[in-house]
């Protein structure tokens, strides 16, 4: 069931009606109901995967607790038993990671695994092991996945105890709004939202709805014209002009569906007067590569975070990495390679979570590459910054459009179905183009682009400079308020991309 | 209290202001189809619409062997009584009664005739055929119960689309001429009364006798049964004369089909004119009077069949003679336009055999 369909609109209007004729107490409940239905009807019985998620990170997070909290009542003095407790608690949470590391392995990276076995197998001169021809998908298991583990890590560390209620953890992963696109959200934000008791809020369902016409907006008017060009021209051995369009037209299909999906989330989420993490902050006003995955994919980013980078850090083999750094180079290189051994570890999973094949790990490693330039680099270019004088906004400017053009070409090898397609792609942008009213959309489709693209970049510019913030709605009048509805639907109805023949549920980040 | 109001109030403005513009954007992206040959259902449905309220003394209801087999304008020549044929193409009986309630909402028609030739089809027909009739419906709970007629199976937004049909046609804005906009609020006078003009030729060289009796059985579709049981309930309160015919077609006539029909209009105390009996009376030549081999009538098929039935109209039933009144001199303009419309076909044919 797409999020844009006459179904899920049904499903939460009916939701929405029960939710607050109950007492406040039982509210989470519907939640839990309304997300199930969802689940099952948009997946059917691969809601087993999600359930098998559940069941483990539910009791895995009560014997971690179990044992945190035997800990706890330890005397300072019973150090071996406490060490004991440690060590069966990793083992607890190592078993509760591969599980559920291997639910996705068997499922959506299938494939991509027997594929390397075979490799190396194949060395070995042993049988290669068959792929499947029907991968098994259930919805949204790269992002619940991400989120059963970070529960059960979050419980290691004492962040906070394992729910006792098995439906209240699943409500956490199975959350139907977020369950196809995310934001990825964590237990201890989640748990305030679900069972705090609310009152009705007027104002929170006003915010709600904001976010789902600005969200329809952004995917049928914008993303569905451009991916329209898009899909036209990629992969078809075009050149020049048309291919620079069709580069520039997919980061800007990925960023309005993506960033219009994710505002479809939260404002359903918003008239349950609930709210969910942002997931894009104007991520091209980014001065750098890593500002722009602090922009992007937000809750990805920080999960990532979280829960490689920082482990990898204070990992006893980084410490080693580090130490030996600091022995045999200069402060420029140590500093440079502290950071490197851990951050090639983050990028390696952001490219493996995005998809099941090299050219995923190799979008990972686009950007480490040039993040680490960017570190090297560095001391250098505030030498010669500092030289010229050159006035600081001109800088940002120039940082800005380079990390734009990295993003965009970023954007390409993401598109592209292969690695060799994204180098035929880049070389062919210096051959002859054939124009570009040729591939399904015509000038006014482009006019129709533009003005669309004004718009995000006006409520990016406005909330990057703090002059309106989409978080406490559009305006506080109502005239005002009606009348951007009114363009917003009119928009959506007379210049959406939909009909016949137009799969409305296919989102580019709705198949991770 | 004040974010509901608030909330209540947006809704409300943005709920007015979107249909409005929705609405007056449906008039213009509907494609207009300047000339009735492109899309002459556009032109019947409209053309109903633009006739002078309870100006019309006979209503034809069908489908295409309706548009293509009576000629209201020469029944009016010959006869003095004013007749529009409201049908569609591929019509279904569901569509069809919708049309029968629909047209009883503008007219007070002394007969009603309808075309047995629907009763047997009981799948659903093209999108457009069903389209052109509901897009250019105006909303009214007849309207609303047609498009939700279970019987009429189209997915949720199709059947919105019919509401608001900028649902469907909002790819338009790339081809919209000012002839979208001139015409957008115009309901013009069909002047051919729901007649489709062809003088297209192409022989029937089938058996002559097709209307014998092989032994074959066929019943009415309770569908059709249910539809026709409430249109003759409604005309018997309405005081209007509900008969069931059957324009000549080789192609869509047996005689099971016929027994069928009269069976049902004899339980039902009604007439049942079936046409292909009296293809000698009528005058019917295979050979020049079917533009498609059988299946509809040319122009010169439909005037023979429209002289006879208009005939037999006279002389059955009480039927006003309005050619000298002043009231309705604007038919003998549409003859005018009728007999250029005629020459102008004619001629083309012609040109095409030259």
């Amino acid at each position: 069931m797409s999020i844009i369909s006459l179904k899920f609109l049904l499903l939460v209007i009916c939701l929405l009606f029960i939710y607050y004729i109950i007492p406040q107490k039982y509210r989470w409940i519907i939640l839990l109901l309304g997300s199930i239905v969802f689940y099952y009807l948009s997946s059917s019985k691969l809601i087993i995967f999600i359930c098998l998620s559940i069941i483990s990170i539910f009791i895995i997070g009560l014997k971690l607790t179990k044992y945190n909290e035997q800990i706890k009542a330890l005397d300072k003095e019973q150090k071996d038993l406490k060490n004991k407790y440690q060590k069966k608690k990793k083992r607890i949470l190592l078993f509760g990671i591969v599980l559920n590391i291997l639910f996705i392995i068997f499922t959506k990276y299938y494939n991509f695994t027997i594929s390397n076995i075979n490799i190396i197998t194949g060395i070995f001169n042993i049988k290669p092991l068959e792929q499947t021809k029907t991968l098994i998908l259930p919805l949204g298991i790269s992002y619940y996945t991400l989120e059963a583990i970070s529960y059960i890590v979050d419980i290691y560390r004492g962040k906070y105890s394992a729910s006792k209620n098995p439906f209240k953890v699943a409500l956490f992963l199975l959350y139907f709004p977020k369950i196809t696109e995310g934001p990825i959200s964590r237990f201890d934000e989640l748990s305030k939202e679900f069972f705090t008791p609310k009152k009705i809020d007027f104002n929170s369902i006003t915010i709600g709805l904001d976010l789902i016409v600005l969200g329809l907006f952004k995917k049928m008017v914008i993303a569905d014209r451009a991916g329209i060009y898009v899909n036209n021209v990629f992969g078809e051995g075009l050149g020049g002009s048309t291919v620079i369009v069709a580069i520039i037209l997919y980061t800007l299909q990925i960023y309005a569906e993506f960033s219009g999906c994710i505002d479809i989330v939260r404002g359903v989420s918003y008239l349950f007067n609930i709210k969910l993490p942002l997931n894009f902050k104007s991520p091209f006003f980014a001065k750098d590569v890593q500002e722009f995955w602090r922009r992007w994919h937000i809750s990805l980013g920080a999960w990532i975070k979280e829960y490689v980078f920082y482990p990898i850090s204070l990992s006893k083999m980084n410490m080693k990495v580090v130490m030996f750094a600091k022995k045999h180079f200069n402060n420029y290189f140590y500093k440079f390679i502290s950071a490197a051994f851990p951050l090639l570890f983050v990028w390696l999973v952001n490219g493996i979570w995005h998809g099941a094949s090299y050219k995923y790990i190799f979008y990972g490693m686009y950007y480490y590459i040039f993040m680490m330039i960017g570190l090297l680099i560095e001391p250098l270019s505030s030498k010669i910054r500092t030289k010229l004088k050159i006035n600081v906004h001109i800088i940002n400017v120039i940082h800005i459009i380079r990390t734009i053009i990295i993003v965009i070409f970023g954007m390409a090898l993401f598109r592209s179905t292969s690695i060799a397609e994204f180098f035929n792609l880049i070389g062919s942008i210096f051959t002859k183009g054939s124009g570009i009213y040729e591939y399904g959309i015509i000038k006014i489709d482009f006019i129709i682009l533009i003005i669309g693209t004004i718009i995000l970049l006006l409520i990016d510019t406005l909330s990057e400079f703090n002059k309106i913030n989409i978080e406490e709605g559009f305006t506080k009048k109502v005239i005002i308020r009606s009348l951007i509805y009114t363009i917003l639907i009119c928009s959506i109805v007379i210049l959406g991309i939909y009909g016949e023949g137009y799969d409305a549920s296919s989102f580019i980040y709705g198949a991770f | 209290m004040k974010d509901f109001i608030k909330l209540i109030s947006t809704l409300c403005i943005t709920f007015v202001l979107s249909i409005i513009i929705l609405f007056i954007s449906s008039k213009i992206f509907m494609p207009k189809w300047i000339d009735h040959r492109m899309n002459m259902m556009t032109f019947i449905m409209k053309g109903f619409y633009a006739e002078p309220k309870d100006s019309l003394d006979v209503i034809f209801m069908g489908n295409s062997d309706t548009y293509r087999g009576i000629d209201p304008l020469v029944m009016y020549h010959e006869y003095g009584f004013t007749s529009y044929n409201f049908v569609a193409a591929g019509q279904r009986i569901w569509t069809g009664y919708s049309m029968f309630e629909e047209s009883l909402k503008y007219q007070k028609p002394k007969i009603i005739l309808f075309n047995a030739d629907e009763l047997f089809f009981t799948k659903q027909t093209s999108y457009g055929n069903s389209s052109k009739v509901y897009d250019n419906m105006p909303l009214s709970i007849n309207k609303i119960n047609s498009v939700f007629d279970p019987n009429y199976k189209r997915s949720r937004i199709v059947k919105l689309a019919h509401f608001l049909p900028i649902f469907r046609y909002h790819s338009r804005y790339n081809e919209l001429t000012k002839d979208d906009l001139k015409y957008a609020f115009y309901n013009e006078r069909y002047a051919l009364k729901g007649m489709d003009m062809v003088a297209y030729q192409e022989p029937y060289t089938g058996p002559k006798d097709y209307m014998k009796d092989t032994g074959e059985k066929m019943t009415l579709p309770d569908v059709s049964i249910y539809y026709l049981d409430k249109m003759i309930e409604r005309c018997k309160q309405e005081n209007i004369e509900f008969l069931l015919y059957h324009t000549p077609s080789p192609d869509s006539s047996s005689y099971a089909r016929y027994i069928a029909v009269k069976e049902y209009a004899d339980s039902k105390g009604i007439i049942y004119l079936e046409l292909n009996n009296d293809n000698k009376k009528i005058g019917m030549d295979w050979n020049k009077d079917t533009s498609d081999g059988g299946d509809h009538l040319n122009l010169y098929g439909s005037e023979k069949v429209s002289k006879y039935l208009g005939k037999y109209l006279v002389d059955n039933y009480k039927l006003p003679d309005h050619r000298n009144e002043e009231k309705y001199n604007y038919w003998n303009d549409d003859y005018n336009t009728y007999l250029n419309e005629r020459e102008k076909e004619i001629n083309s044919e012609k040109n095409k055999s030259n």
